[in-house]
């Protein structure tokens, strides 16, 4: 399943890491016994800066699909209750948002909606961990952070040629646009701390998105 | 004195003598107006611990904090143990939640805002100073003047009321710790909001 979000235009809504303000949208579930909600997954973000102020997120339509487990053995029909809340901003004003959404399921074969085509385009538009793309190391070194990416695998990733945006909030200061430049077999990226960064940096996930291609990478990094 | 030249020369009626923002340094200094058009200055607080408040009535944030009573319990609060409470409206003319001294007047009524002060800062002098990203965002100075606490009011980034009382109390639980001169464990986090609007 997924839930679809169209904005007006000259208005954003925001990803999980929304930048300097603004929040990421939400959603508490009202499920039947047994059935258990994944993540709402938030596709590739764009970056956008409104009244001086830089976000992460979304304009027109988003889709974030998410994935279901129903009970084992399930029979009969389920109802399925989303509370949505989300943000949306202009460079004037911001206007929360909230919509209460209900499907209902039956028992039975999988029939494919009109809308099973968008859910598709949508989980494309996930980043995902790819083998070629990483692993991600990241240093602090004299007040910056050092990102390191060994992408060896076959095709060779172009990192020169991504946009790249910090999942993780407080660690890299969004106003800084992260290029990453080739470095013989791995791809570095000096970059400037949030002035909220926790010391030491333990975790840093990075969503990489090529331009020649619509498929986006997660690549993450943990303190051993 | 650059600065104080700077500030004339744009005709901003806030002056700003240092640039510092790291916590356990000196608090920058400031001169700005309030709601009643009588001049505030951080130095008028020497010894006492100061709390500034980033202030937009108009962003739901805030409103999330002023709707269910939470803001002004922790001006009341910090008010009797003795802590001075600035808040502070950086919205340009123009800009979302902009109020001129009148409208101030009325929205600090309406709202019941028991501030010690709510400072003008509509050229964002002062705003910037402490490099204040969204409303709210809340700062602790202590009775040394300097910086104790730069972040979030609590932890859940929302403009749902409810999880008003289910929150970590970031900025409370700073205060406290300031007041009670002890180190304060989460002094320095992002805050959330909705951006400033210099």
């Amino acid at each position: 399943m997924a839930i679809r979000l169209v904005i007006d235009p000259g208005w954003h809504s925001y990803w999980l890491n929304p930048g300097e303000a603004g929040m990421k949208t939400s959603v508490k579930w009202e499920l039947p016994a047994g059935w258990v909600a994944g993540e709402l997954e938030n596709p590739a973000p764009k970056r956008f800066t409104g009244a001086g102020v830089v976000g992460f997120g979304y304009k027109g339509t988003v889709i974030f699909p998410v994935k279901f487990t129903a009970p084992i053995g399930f029979k009969g029909a389920a109802r399925l209750t989303a509370n949505v809340s989300w943000l949306t901003c202009d460079d004037q004003a911001c206007v929360p948002g909230n919509a209460e959404l209900t499907v209902s399921l039956n028992e039975g074969p999988l029939i494919a909606t009109p809308e099973a085509q968008l859910i598709d385009q949508a989980l494309r538009a996930v980043p995902q961990v790819r083998q070629a793309w990483g692993p991600l190391e990241v240093l602090e070194k004299e007040g910056t952070l050092l990102l390191t990416v060994t992408a060896s695998g076959e095709p060779k990733p172009d990192l020169g040629a991504c946009e790249v945006f910090p999942t993780t909030p407080g660690i890299i200061d969004p106003n800084h646009e992260i290029k990453f430049s080739r470095n013989g077999e791995t791809w570095t990226a000096q970059v400037p701390k949030s002035r909220y960064v926790p010391t030491p940096v333990r975790e840093l996930t990075l969503v990489v998105v090529p331009k020649s291609e619509p498929l986006p990478v997660l690549l993450h990094w943990k303190i051993r | 004195m650059k600065s104080i030249l700077l500030a004339t020369l744009v005709g901003a009626f806030a002056l700003v003598t240092t640039h510092a923002q790291e916590i356990g340094k000196a608090a920058p200094a400031f001169t700005a107006k309030n709601s009643k058009g009588e001049t505030v200055s951080l130095a008028d607080f020497k010894g006492k611990t100061v709390v500034l408040e980033w202030l937009n009535f108009e962003c739901p944030f805030v409103k999330k904090h002023y709707s269910s009573g939470n803001m002004q319990k922790l001006q009341t609060d910090a008010a009797a143990k003795g802590v001075v409470w600035l808040s502070v409206n950086s919205s340009a003319e123009g800009k979302q939640g902009y109020c001129n001294p009148e409208k101030m007047t009325g929205c600090i009524a309406r709202e019941g805002v028991k501030a010690a002060h709510v400072l003008l800062d509509s050229d964002g002098v002062v705003g910037k100073s402490y490099a204040a990203k969204v409303t709210p965002h809340l700062f602790v100075i202590n009775k040394e003047g300097m910086l104790a606490y730069d972040g979030a009011i609590d932890s859940k980034s929302s403009t749902d009321a409810a999880d008003v009382a289910t929150a970590d109390k970031l900025f409370a639980n700073a205060l406290e710790a300031v007041i009670a001169g002890k180190e304060v464990v989460n002094a320095k986090n992002k805050p959330y909001g909705c951006g400033v609007k210099y």
